[in-house]
């Protein structure tokens, strides 16, 4: 899949774990870490609009497209 | 509706449905062997075979039918969801089970008597082919279902 979701990155640079932002944002732990690891083929504007407003953030900070050629950072 | 709600239904639902189906399982399998029981007893099985036949056939397929059914609805009342890989497979079975009853008289009754013989002057019975073609095509309609459940539980 080329869309990388960077969630990990802007919930260390909040310094929030994964437990806090499942109760704030309403979404299962499992789902949350499930969306963490990449392992979801799509995420609702509801949940993306919730997990931004909690980490003060814009989608683009989370979901990243990479070109199927290109190599990953 | 909301989802939780509508899972909860389905649960409670389908807890009953699987009780019923059990129940109906075992009436039926009681039914062929009282009525099986009867006739040996009575010694009247020879001038009853075409009831022996149907009784049988139809019978024992509508109990496994039953408790194939009874399965299903245990599975769904734990999940909460019918579109499972598993309820399209019951469906197929059930749906494979009614086109068997739809001749197994006849071939039970061509056995009892020796020779080929039918009840109702045709090899087939209609009566048990259409519902196994419905519940075939529900079965495939049932698979569509479960590539959508697949997309649900894969977004968040």
């Amino acid at each position: 899949m080329s869309i990388i979701l960077r969630l990990d990155r802007v919930m260390a640079d909040r310094k929030m774990s994964l437990n806090e932002l499942s109760e704030r944002v309403g979404v299962s732990n499992v789902n949350l870490s499930k969306l963490k690891t990449g392992k979801v083929s799509a995420i609702r504007f509801s949940t993306l609009d919730a997990i931004c407003s909690v980490l003060d953030c814009q989608p683009g900070d989370i979901l990243e497209y990479i070109r199927d050629n290109e190599p990953q950072p | 509706m909301k989802k939780v709600t509508a899972i909860s239904k389905i649960k409670e639902n389908s807890t009953a449905m699987s009780v019923l189906m059990a129940v109906l399982g075992l009436l039926c399998l009681g039914a062929c062997a009282m009525g099986l029981g009867d006739s040996l007893y009575h010694s009247t099985f020879t001038e009853k075979k075409e009831e022996m036949a149907s009784l049988l056939g139809t019978g024992l397929i509508f109990a496994a039918c039953a408790f194939i059914a009874a399965y299903l609805f245990i599975r769904i009342s734990r999940t909460g969801t019918p579109f499972s890989d598993t309820s399209v497979k019951c469906l197929k079975n059930i749906a494979f089970l009614l086109f068997i009853g739809s001749f197994l008289p006849n071939i039970l009754l061509s056995l009892f008597s020796g020779k080929y013989e039918t009840i109702n002057d045709s090899f087939i019975e209609i009566s048990m082919l259409v519902p196994s073609v419905i519940v075939f095509c529900a079965a495939e309609a049932f698979n569509y279902g479960v590539i959508l459940q697949q997309e649900s539980d894969e977004t968040v």
